[in-house]
């Protein structure tokens, strides 16, 4: 992912006037290092589900997921309860923890002691494709 | 200063990392082909599975403990390898990667830093970062830090750091080692010294260096010398070129059909002449094996193997493949023979620029070169094999078994983790 090549056009022509966008030239942008920015501890997940919609996670997405990033109260997380994936808001204070669905269809999760919970790696962007979620009007 | 950073149980720890309800449960990895067992959770050791057992002897201790099974996942492993080593290279000036999930360190450099807290915070990295558990051994010689990780292991499994500091650590570590499990000792040395009485490694350092040089050679005193605590083996930091390459796998199955026997040749061998153009070799010798399945006593059994000249030193994919097929052509034979494992070996490597010509060669060999330039250039744009040539086919017929093998989690965007929220 961070092997990328960039192919620059260099600005020397054989004959004729030399381009004035020469010494204008930048990089052109470049998504992966705006949606990565820690490549080596970044992994990319697929979700589907309603309960993250209020947090603009579409019923079908592309979470990008940061390991490094130290999970805050907050943070949309991917959190691992009792050997299962879910994705919600990470909500804590310094005497318990909560797992927080963005939908009021679905409760939250209070995390205790007997549960086996991790935080997986924290959400840092959300990828919606709107041809995979198509509205019906 | 030295150290060695490896990946416990690392490919049970890759799988895991997608699939945490198996954190606690006993995990194996097979072999290609879903051979033998290559690699085991502690749970999995505890079970009592030994390392390389063929899997077929295991099923029913699989079975009985629930043991989950995976068949081996390099694209994931070799991804995330290359992640930890990217880590580990932020740490320090040098470092030497041993294996896919070890690595030496050089910490000669670092004489200002607190090493065991060095060692503490690399560990810390990697977990954080790619959730995979490291163990870190730290002593002034490969050997010792190769010793210190796996004391490290055994002693202080929750620190999982080890630094062999000062006289008294260094000697109860080799107090604690027998010799048979220095790193690098061999079998017949092991047996050698025991004979003698000697059992740990303490007991080799107290051996006079003349002893050593007499009974086991220059290896033997390099040895001394690294347990003693003088470096003596050499840095690598770039792997070294090899000398012969192979290429060959047992079939997922058996077959006596020639066509798929031509297929798998063809792809093993463009394979090879792929890895020698990447090592900038070209080889004088194509070699290619067939043989029977010598576990079935009760079929007919028959090994074949022929090497071939090349008319020229050639790194060729249409070269090699075209040798490899008429050496498969001449070994192969038919009436009831069922064959599982072909191979293509090359040679007797020179380096390419080292290639002499030839006064009466007729080919246009720099136009060949050219082609196989662009086809290699496609292929690493758009996916290996994207362009090949027709005898390789397409349907990977001879296709290894691979039963149990997760997703490519980290490489292809259609077998990403997927989870229902």
């Amino acid at each position: 992912m961070d092997d990328q090549t960039i192919v620059f056009v260099q600005g020397d022509v054989p004959a004729g006037f030399p381009s004035p966008a020469t010494d204008y030239l930048q990089k052109r942008i470049d998504l992966n290092e705006y949606l990565v920015r820690n490549p080596l501890s970044t992994f990319v997940i697929d979700c589907s589900g309603l309960s993250m919609i209020n947090a603009f996670i579409a019923p079908k997405a592309k979470l990008v997921v940061d390991k490094s990033v130290n999970a805050q109260n907050g943070h949309i997380v991917l959190a691992v309860v009792n050997g299962e994936f879910t994705v919600k808001y990470l909500k804590k204070n310094k005497h318990k923890c909560w797992l927080v669905p963005a939908n009021s269809k679905f409760s939250q999760i209070e995390i205790t002691p007997e549960m086996d919970f991790q935080v997986w790696g924290v959400v840092t962007k959300i990828i919606n494709d709107p041809s995979e979620n198509r509205c019906l009007l | 200063m030295f150290a060695l950073v490896d990946c416990n149980n690392f490919y049970v720890s890759c799988e895991r990392l997608f699939q945490p309800k198996l954190y606690g449960k006993p995990v194996v990895v097979l072999s290609n082909n879903d051979g033998c067992v290559i690699a085991r959770s502690d749970e999995a050791k505890a079970l009592g599975i030994v390392m390389g057992t063929p899997a077929y002897m295991s099923e029913g201790l699989f079975k009985q403990h629930k043991v989950k099974v995976f068949s081996s996942n390099y694209t994931l492993y070799g991804d995330l390898s290359d992640r930890v080593m990217k880590i580990l290279a932020s740490f320090v000036p040098k470092m030497e990667l041993y294996s896919i999930d070890e690595a030496f360190l050089d910490l000669s450099e670092m004489l200002y830093h607190d090493l065991l807290d060095l060692g503490i915070k690399i560990r810390k990295a990697i977990m954080q970062n790619l959730g995979i558990p490291v163990t870190v051994g730290i002593a002034p010689t490969k050997t010792l830090a190769k010793m210190a990780n796996r004391y490290a292991k055994k002693r202080f499994k929750d620190v999982g750091v080890f630094y062999a500091i000062s006289k008294e650590l260094i000697n109860e570590m080799l107090q604690a080692t027998d010799v048979e499990d220095i790193w690098g000792i061999g079998k017949q040395y092991a047996i050698l010294l025991k004979r003698n009485g000697f059992r740990t490694a303490k007991d080799v350092t107290k051996i006079p260096a003349e002893w050593m040089r007499n009974k086991m050679s220059v290896v033997g005193l390099r040895l001394w010398n690294e347990l003693n605590g003088v470096p003596s083996i050499e840095w690598e930091y770039k792997p070294k070129d090899k000398k012969n390459i192979c290429k060959s796998r047992s079939f997922g199955f058996s077959t006596s059909d020639i066509s798929i026997l031509r297929e798998a040749v063809s792809n093993y061998a463009a394979i090879c002449a792929l890895k020698l153009r990447n090592q900038n070799s070209t080889c004088r010798y194509v070699n290619v094996f067939i043989h029977t399945n010598p576990h079935k006593p009760e079929l007919k059994q028959y090994q074949g193997s022929i090497t071939l000249q090349c008319e020229k030193e050639t790194n060729l994919t249409q070269d090699i493949i075209g040798y490899a097929l008429k050496g498969l052509d001449i070994i192969y034979k038919p009436g009831g023979y069922i064959y599982m494992k072909a191979g293509v070996m090359v040679l007797d490597l020179v380096t390419e620029n080292a290639v002499q010509l030839n006064l009466f060669d007729q080919r246009d060999r720099s136009k060949e070169k050219q082609l196989t330039a662009t086809v290699d250039k496609v292929n690493t744009e758009m996916g290996q094999d994207t362009v090949r040539m027709a005898v390789q086919r397409f349907e990977r017929r001879y296709r290894l078994r691979a039963e149990k093998l997760s997703k490519k989690y980290t490489t292809d965007i259609k077998q990403i983790l997927k989870v229902k929220i």
